[in-house]
């Protein structure tokens, strides 16, 4: 048998035929109620409700989803039951619940409206809000604002035409030990113990990266942390694989802003293009739009709720 | 430059599964044309796994938005950054092309896995649509998004690369 046909036969084998039901589907499953409870659609005035299961399995092409209400209400109900234990003590003793142990002590909730928009939608102008974990349960994570039109939601906010995106991620696992030269990680790696964001920082100026900015402490978002940049250099024909970002590119800047937060390292990550073998650059406006996005990010904390 | 897809897009060539005020006129005959592409695609840069998720997550995205992703120029190019967007998000759970069970048909290349991943994403999506599917080397770049004589480098040298790790010859 010829080698082409080999292939097809290999690959239709392991991933067989996505069916149109079963594409659609994605969009109907049950595993994904939380997130279109969350969702944000064309936001109509006054409205306040929450998508049900059965409105979502009768919606059509181009209608929109649920509302992203419940977040801002959890926040809300975060703020009032913080004031209330702060301000309330009866034996005299203030309960400070912004005592947090990190560097700084910031905690804020997200600004309101706060949305938490579904992968591939569209973002209105508005303040939008991406889960470190995607636990409805906590709110940690990082608000941005959108100014303008050209936005959409890929796991965070992404320039409709691909150049530029902002993303966030919560990680536990340290860089693959196959991931220095340019090496694809087959699989997830052992957890590190007392791995900090410091110790994360340092492994990306060394995973064989280009280092545009090598990792320095930084106070960014209302946090202290590390900051470093780097590009994926022209020659590393292999993706690079790393444990929260399995693929990135010769020509891919990514620029991090690396936190503690709760044992967890949260990563705040930019990532725009530079002319390589591959990729025409990211257009010098789509870059000044994403810092103009950047700067308006604020990192969000919370405690799991009942803790 | 967007053009209207009306041909074959909006006709109604191929009897939808589901009623048309769900699958949306055309949908169907557009998944048809399309999937095999956009997941061979997917699955040759990020793995049997996550390429699959990824074409099901972009052809969903093209049902969400059929109204405007039916008129684009490029709709496969545009649900093939879709799924790569989602795609380089997941975190890897097992080998990206593991080596065929034993319980697969004889006539499958039980070496094609390891040649696979001795591949880089880029050399595999231009070996699978190019060499296997017999997309010209523009179409791919256009899908892609990539520089045509950049599909033609890595064609290249995946293909030699691929030969050489199953020892076959050029004519096999």
């Amino acid at each position: 048998m010829r080698l082409e046909r080999r292939l097809l036969d290999y690959i239709d084998e392991m991933a067989p035929s996505v069916t149109t039901e079963e594409a659609i589907a994605r969009k109907q499953s049950p595993n994904r109620a939380w997130m279109r409870v969350a969702s944000a659609p064309k936001r109509r005035a006054g409205d306040f409700m929450t998508k049900t299961e059965e409105s979502a399995k009768t919606q059509t092409p181009g209608q929109g989803r649920g509302l992203a209400w419940a977040i801002a209400a959890f926040a809300l109900v975060l703020v009032a039951g913080g004031l209330y234990f702060a301000f309330s003590g009866d034996d005299g003793q203030v309960v400070d619940q912004t005592t947090v142990p990190t560097p700084t002590t910031v905690l804020t909730t997200p600004p309101n409206p706060t949305q938490l928009p579904e992968f591939g939608q569209e973002l209105d102008p508005g303040v939008y809000f991406i889960d470190a974990d995607d636990d409805p349960s906590t709110t940690t994570g990082i608000t941005y604002r959108i100014e303008g039109p050209g936005w959409m939601s890929q796991n965070g906010p992404s320039r409709d035409n691909g150049s530029v995106s902002l993303h966030l991620h919560q990680v536990q696992l340290r860089f693959g030990p196959h991931s220095p030269g340019c090496n694809y990680p087959e699989g997830p790696t052992s957890e590190a113990a007392e791995f900090t964001a410091a110790d994360l920082a340092d492994e990306f100026a060394a995973n064989g990266f280009s280092v545009r900015e090598a990792p320095a402490p930084v106070s960014a978002f209302g946090h202290d942390g590390y900051h470093v940049v780097v590009e994926v250099p022209e020659g590393c024909d292999d993706a690079v694989g790393f444990q929260y970002n399995a693929f990135a590119f010769p020509g891919d800047v990514i620029e991090a802003w690396l936190f503690d937060i709760d044992g967890q390292i949260v990563i705040v990550e930019a990532n725009w293009k530079t002319e390589a073998t591959d990729l025409t650059a990211s257009p010098e406006e789509d870059v000044a739009e994403l810092r103009a996005v950047i700067d308006t990010v604020v990192l969000t904390r919370s405690t799991p709720s009942g803790s | 430059v967007q053009t209207s897809l009306s041909v074959p897009y909006d006709s109604d060539m191929v009897r939808p599964a589901l009623p048309e005020v769900v699958v949306g006129p055309g949908f169907v005959a557009f998944v048809r044309d399309v999937e095999p592409k956009l997941r061979r695609a997917l699955v040759a840069g990020f793995g049997v796994d996550i390429g699959r998720e990824a074409t099901a997550e972009a052809l969903a995205y093209g049902w969400e938005h059929w109204e405007r992703v039916r008129h684009l120029e490029n709709p496969a190019g545009y649900l093939y950054r879709v799924g790569q967007s989602w795609a380089r998000r997941r975190p890897l759970r097992r080998a990206l092309f593991p080596d065929l069970p034993a319980s697969s048909e004889p006539w499958f290349e039980p070496g094609l896995g390891p040649a696979l991943r001795a591949l880089s994403p880029r050399q595999r999506q231009a070996v699978i649509l190019v060499h296997a599917m017999g997309l010209s080397q523009a179409e791919t770049a256009s899908m892609l998004g990539l520089k045509p004589t950049s599909v033609q480098n890595h064609l290249q040298r995946g293909l030699s690369r691929l030969r050489m790790a199953l020892g076959v010859d050029d004519e096999t």
